[in-house]
């Protein structure tokens, strides 16, 4: 009887296995070429290995498909349970034709790298021992799966997705790792290079995995005498395939909007300077161990900020951690944005006299009223005001009392700035404007506009501006077309003061030259770019691109910053770009040093840093297209 | 023309169930990011409704649905019946579905086409209705292919799934062994390069694709018209033969006979060079010797040189146990007789490859060993989730394996050479931590070899703070930390360290200081290297990088090629000092290369960064370069000439016009046939 049912099960799915298995040895063979194609030292153990993962699934979905789903879904199981065996006898021995075919195969992959690895003296009898018993016990694993899933017929791919997806959301939102864990375990990139210990553990868990879905699959087809399988095992309408894709989904997505990710260490700052109050949080460490200064510049940065937030109406502020760093720059500070809103980092040389103290407090504010907003305030039309509110604080004096030079150097930025070309259209397109003087001039131009509409129009209008723009969260959904339009800066400023806003940037631009003379010495002695980048064809497709500037005052040296872009490439930063220095020279011919093709868009610029301004100065940035 | 309309209409009603669920897809999208996100804040890159694998797969259920539906309502009597060609049913079929599916990628594109301008961050951005066009057609086309590939398979009933996984399988293995076929593959139609700002459309790949699909597409076709059941049928009579599972054994190792030949010097040609210390066509047998610490395999005719290392290799473990302080307590396996391209020595977990042939000292051979026993140890004692997050960790781990190999084995001279690159690196701004810990972009956009230099100096200002536990104390916590495993880039680096006790912001610190301070040190020397600005040129089908201008004597140029910056890069052929001939064709779209500078007198190396040159409108080499090449020989990099390759080296060597030697040596860019130039 065993042997005519054997029979039987090959002549009728002999070819389509055979078909499979075929396929499956071409995925090995395929799989293993490319490995080695990469790195021919691969043993073919090794080698084999990811195609082996695939092909050993692959044919255990095929033959287990055939020998169950196929039967239940003509109904010609009929026959078979008409034939003086129990189900189960019945069910055992369409498992252990499947589970020999798919050992078979293992065995085979096993025995054929072995001849192929024999010479190889590192492959010693104990080690390709346990290389068998991996390649078996994954095997029987995932034979059991399969062969289990074929009883549940037209569910089966439902259920496959479902379990995806939940192993899925198991490694991600949880601490157990999936992939250390069993059939996984077995194949991963230990095997066929881990000569100590057996992975006992994974062996038996995949023994078990597959054990035990071949018993809970003699157990489903042994319900109410095979109704059960016979049930599921009816063919699904293509409406009710589209309902369940849909419904596993939408449900997933759901699931995993809804479950917060792993909970995790917070970020702390060890030994640092606390101060806590008025919805605010700052830690302040030097790592450099100056650490005199800390506590009171945690606590000046705690009330600024206290004093910024009750300003714009913001209960709570995300914390801020700022690290005194002596390897920056004094004239840089770095921030970093923490993940899940968790707070903003800034990084400055602080206790170095010749940083400007203000600074630690833009960048806090500025970043951390991105982080409260969700990135909102990012949008072009409200970014000028982000970028200016910082700064406007401080120069208004609601961070404390600040000292001259800060105020100078305010003025000296906003006047070099506008000699570089400056007009209302400039605050529509503030992300290109940034691109093109830098964010130093930037911040300070918007800051000085703020200045000029409080003192126009009062403190109260600005603050009401600021409030109505920096301090509100922005639904994040489609209210949020509605409010950029309702609470553009540029609208609620022509609301506020009846003018239209390019009559306001004009008396703006207008007071600001009354302002020069005082400060024209100071401004000479800025170096100012003139001429322009220029693109040389070097025959049909080669292209370089040179700067033919003329800079006076000399600065000691200059900067290139230059980037190929593709054209949806947003705004722009300077600190990522490539940059050449150079020693400058009077008239001077700039070369960046690498060629280009045609058709490439690329950013660049030319800069020196100003000691005056404490920030670079530029011939300003461009995109170019190379032609 | 009016049956084909009707029978259209018959197809599309019954495509209605499809129709709701793709406006269930596209609403719920859209719905999401109007309740769920910024609408205006959106990257405006997306593809197509169908460009990913899924859509794939979508399309041909659709398809399947589609071929099969008259079987399942069984009308397909009926219209067979009616007094209509069957090739217009057929064409009905395809040309309803065609229209759905395009329909539905045109809904979806217009609604994101709304995002994106909603969202774009600056007017500067080029988000006209070309681009929308432009990139609409692309879409409609790769559709349209995804058909057409659809109902070809769909012709093959319950074979048709596993077949298209089969195929797409095998197409992609095969892809990665012979590049070229990439421009028949149609999922990867749909990408955004530009030329200045218009969406480039890919005409050639649209050609290769369209033309590859209609001609599976054709085949459907004929075998329907001459009998739907034809295949079906024949299929079924083929899988009740006797003989048919010995006769699919038989066809599946008849064609793995001929694929092996075929595929085999395919994969030889376009893959990387193996480098064996067994010269080939030379067999000789393995031997293996076992120490305490380690498992040896060597060539048998390598005995005598492999003796010492063998007796010094059980010191070598101890010394970097020793810097370590811990113990990784693991049996190493080393195989001495070849390593992957462009490397002496590969780690995977504690197996170990060494090129043995590229190590001509003792001193040299252990501390490529010290090296790669330390990236055993700091895999056992990360338990590999270092491994895991090899994009964020290279850095590390080679950083740290190249502190190991200098503190155990390094001359003064070697980690002098290694601060000066660095500095070097830092003045041009590739030193930065973000850098660093972001593998692609650095591997992409830089030298890869730049993480060995820059991880040994940031391991180095770890030590300094830290002390010599550090590393390992790091490693062991990593190991022990669960939830650190859902964090990437910087956030996963500053909770690593966090774990350890440590600061993440000191360590960059005292990094950068450490190579400021080496950069103000180098200025002159930095300031005077060359710009490496270099055209690139075609001959014979080969591709050669010319420079502007020649090196100084002191230097030595060095290159490098790379089809994409998915493949690893390759040599290239260096002649003089100006010219480097790439040894392997180019990209689908571009060449890419990597110029350096090598000083043969202190022993560095410097790369400028990759340049992805596109190879659409290369210029021929012109006679002056032609001139330049044979006056100046062939530096293969090794002190030798390259005159002639394989089997044209008698007849090269015979002629006297030095012009026809470069042509064939260098032309060919085989390496393997320079010879050393006699003393």
């Amino acid at each position: 009887m065993i042997r005519a049912f054997i029979r039987k099960e090959l002549q009728q799915h002999g070819t389509y296995v055979a078909v499979a298995t075929s396929l499956a040895a071409l995925i090995v063979l395929l799989d293993a070429f490319s490995e080695l194609s990469h790195d021919p030292s691969l043993d073919a153990f090794a080698a084999g290995r990811g195609g082996l993962r695939i092909a050993l699934v692959v044919v255990a979905l095929v033959v287990s498909s055939r020998l169950v789903r196929k039967e239940y879904a003509e109904k010609t199981q009929l026959f078979l349970e008409a034939l003086p065996l129990s189900r189960a006898h019945m069910v055992l021995m369409k498992a252990g034709i499947g589970l020999a075919h798919v050992l078979a195969c293992g065995g085979a992959f096993t025995a054929i790298a072995f001849l192929v690895e024999r010479r190889n003296p590192l492959l010693t009898a104990a080690f390709v021992a346990q290389l068998g018993a991996r390649i078996l016990a994954f095997a029987t694993a995932a034979y059991g799966v399969c062969f289990l899933l074929g009883f549940f017929g037209r569910y089966r791919v439902p259920i496959v997705i479902a379990t995806a997806l939940a192993l899925i959301y198991l490694n991600d939102r949880t601490t157990f790792d999936v992939l250390r864990v069993g059939p996984f375990a077995l194949m991963d990139e230990t095997f066929a290079t881990e000569r100590g210990a057996w992975p006992a553990r994974a062996l038996l868990i995949s023994l078990a995995i597959g054990v035990g879905a071949l018993a809970v699959s003699v157990l489903l087809a042994s319900l109410r005498e095979g109704s059960l399988a016979a049930m599921l095992g009816e063919k699904m309408s293509r409406r009710e395939a589209m309902f369940f894709v849909v419904a596993i989904l939408f449900g997933a997505s759901a699931i995993f909007a809804a479950t917060p990710k792993k909970a995790r260490e917070p970020f702390t700052l060890a030994s640092a300077a606390p101060a806590e109050g008025g919805g605010v949080r700052v830690r302040v460490a030097d790592l450099a161990g100056r650490t005199e200064a800390d506590q009171t510049i945690a606590e000046s940065l705690r009330t600024s900020l206290a004093a910024a937030a009750r300003a714009l109406d913001i209960a709570e502020l995300p914390p801020v951690f700022v690290t005194g760093r002596d390897d920056l720059d004094p004239a840089l500070v770095e921030v970093d944005l923490l993940p899940d809103n968790e707070g903003v980092i800034v990084r400055g040389d602080y206790p170095n006299p010749r940083f400007d103290r203000t600074r630690l407090f833009c960048a806090a504010l500025h970043h951390a009223l991105v982080l409260h907003s969700g990135g909102r305030l990012f949008i072009e039309e409200t970014h000028w005001l982000l970028d200016g509110f910082s700064r406007y604080f401080v120069l208004s004096g609601g961070a404390g009392e600040i000292d001259g030079a800060v105020r100078d150097r305010g003025a000296l930025r906003v006047l070099y700035a506008k000699d570089l070309g400056l007009s209302a259209q400039d605050f529509d397109r503030w992300s290109a404007y940034r691109e093109r003087v830098g964010d130093d001039l930037g911040e300070a131009v918007a800051a000085s506009l703020l200045l000029h509409l409080r003192e126009r129009y009062g403190e109260a209008s600005v603050t009401a501006l600021a409030r109505t723009v920096l301090g509100r969260q922005v639904p994040k959904d489609f209210r949020a077309l509605f409010d950029r339009r309702r609470n553009a800066p540029r609208r609620l400023i022509e609301a506020a003061t009846k003018r239209s806003f390019e009559a306001i940037v004009a008396d703006w631009l207008a007071a600001l030259e009354l302002t020069r003379s005082p400060l024209a010495a100071a401004l000479a002695r800025i170096p100012r770019f003139a001429g322009a980048p220029r693109i040389d064809a070097r025959g049909k497709s080669d292209r370089q691109i040179r700067f033919d500037l003329a800079l006076a005052p000399l600065p000691r040296r200059v900067r290139l910053y230059y980037q190929t872009i593709d054209p949806l490439t947003g705004e722009l930063s300077r600190e990522t770009m490539r940059r050449v220095d150079k020693v400058a020279t009077a008239a001077s011919d700039y070369d960046l040093g690498e060629t280009f093709q045609r058709g490439q868009v690329v950013f660049v610029d030319a800069a020196a840093h100003s000691d005056a301004l404490d920030c670079e100065v530029s011939l300003g940035g461009r995109r170019l297209v190379l032609e | 023309m009016s049956g084909f309309l009707a029978l259209s209409r018959k197809e599309l009603r019954l495509l209605r169930t499809y129709a709701v669920f793709l406006a269930a897809i596209i609403g719920f999208d859209a719905l999401s990011t109007l309740l769920f996100s910024y609408p205006d804040q959106h990257t405006p890159d997306r593809p197509g409704l169908f460009s990913a694998a899924i859509g794939l797969f979508f399309v041909y259920f659709i398809v399947q649905g589609v071929a099969a539906q008259d079987d399942d309502h069984q009308t397909k009597e009926l219209v067979f019946a009616l007094p209509t060609p069957r090739s217009t049913i057929f064409f009905a079929k395809i040309a309803a579905v065609v229209l759905l599916l395009v329909a539905a990628d045109a809904l979806d594109q217009s609604i994101d086409y709304v995002f994106a301008v909603w969202s774009r961050t600056s007017a500067a951005i080029p988000l006209g209705p070309t681009h929308w066009l432009r990139l609409f057609f692309v879409n409609a086309w790769q559709t349209a292919c995804f058909v057409c590939i659809a109902f070809f398979f769909a012709g093959f009933r319950q074979l048709g799934w596993p077949l298209v996984a089969a195929c797409i399988a095998a197409f992609a293995l095969a892809a990665e062994l012979r590049p070229d076929l990439a421009i028949l593959n149609p999922l990867t139609i749909v990408q955004y390069d530009f030329d200045g700002l218009s969406l480039i459309i890919p005409w050639k790949k649209l050609w290769a694709t369209g033309g590859l699909s209609l001609g599976l597409g054709v085949v459907a076709g004929a075998l329907f018209v001459l009998d739907p059941d034809t295949l079906a049928g024949a299929l079924d009579r083929f899988k009740r033969s006797r003989w048919s599972t010995a006769l699919v054994l038989a066809l599946f190792f008849a064609s793995v006979a001929l694929l092996v030949p075929v595929l085999g010097p395919w994969a030889k040609e376009s893959g990387p060079k193996s480098q064996s210390s067994i010269a080939e066509g030379e067999q000789w047998a393995k031997v293996r010797a076992m120490t305490e610490r380690y498992l040896f395999s060597y060539p048998a005719n390598e005995h005598a040189r492999a003796a010492p290392l063998l007796e010094a290799a059980d010191a070598v473990y101890a010394d970097v146990r020793a810097v370590f302080g811990k113990d990784a307590g693991a049996l190493i396996a080393v195989d001495l007789g070849g390593s992957r391209e462009g490397t002496l020595g590969t780690t995977h977990w504690t197996e170990v490859h060494i090129d043995f042939s590229q190590h001509d000292t003792l001193a040299a051979q252990k501390e490529t060993l010290a090296h790669e026993t330390a990236h055993v140890f700091i895999s056992v004692l990360a338990d590999r989730r270092l491994d895991d997050r090899f994009a964020d960790a290279r850095f590390f781990h080679e950083g740290l394996a190249n502190y190991v190999q200098l503190q155990t084995y390094g001359t003064p001279q070697k980690k002098e050479n290694r601060r000066f690159v660095a500095s070097v690196l830092h003045a041009q701004r590739r030193a930065r931590f973000e850098l660093l810990i972001d593998s692609a972009r650095m591997t992409r956009d830089y030298d890869a070899e730049d993480a060995y230099t820059l991880g040994g100096e940031f391991v180095t200002a770890l030590v300094a703070i830290y002390g010599q536990g550090a590393p390992a104390k790091l490693l062991e916590a990593i190991a022990a930390a669960p939830d650190l495993r859902g964090e990437n880039g910087p956030a996963f680096w500053r909770a690593a360290f966090q774990a350890a006790g440590f600061q993440l912001d000191s360590v960059i610190a005292r990094y950068t200081k450490t190579l400021e301070a080496a950069r103000v040190a180098n200025e002159q020397r930095i300031d005077a290297l060359p710009a490496l600005a270099a055209g690139v040129r075609k001959s014979d089908g080969r591709y050669f990088v010319v420079l502007a201008e020649d090196l100084p004597e002191e230097l030595r140029l060095r290159c490098q090629v790379r089809r994409s910056e998915r493949d690893p890069p390759h040599a290239g052929l260096v002649r003089g000092n100006s010219v480097c001939a790439a040894p392997s064709a180019a990209g689908e779209k571009s060449l890419q290369y990597a110029l350096g500078v090598e000083s043969s007198d202190e022993g560095w190396t410097i790369f400028s960064p990759w340049v992805d040159a596109p190879i659409a409108n290369v210029e021929p080499l012109d006679a002056a370069a032609w001139r330049e090449l044979h006056e100046r020989g062939c530096d293969n990099g090794d002190g030798g000439y390259c005159f002639a390759a394989g089997e044209d080296a008698e007849k090269a060597g015979e002629n006297a016009d030095a012009t026809a030697w470069f042509r064939v040596g260098c032309a060919l860019g085989h390496t393997q046939a320079c010879v050393r130039a006699p003393e």
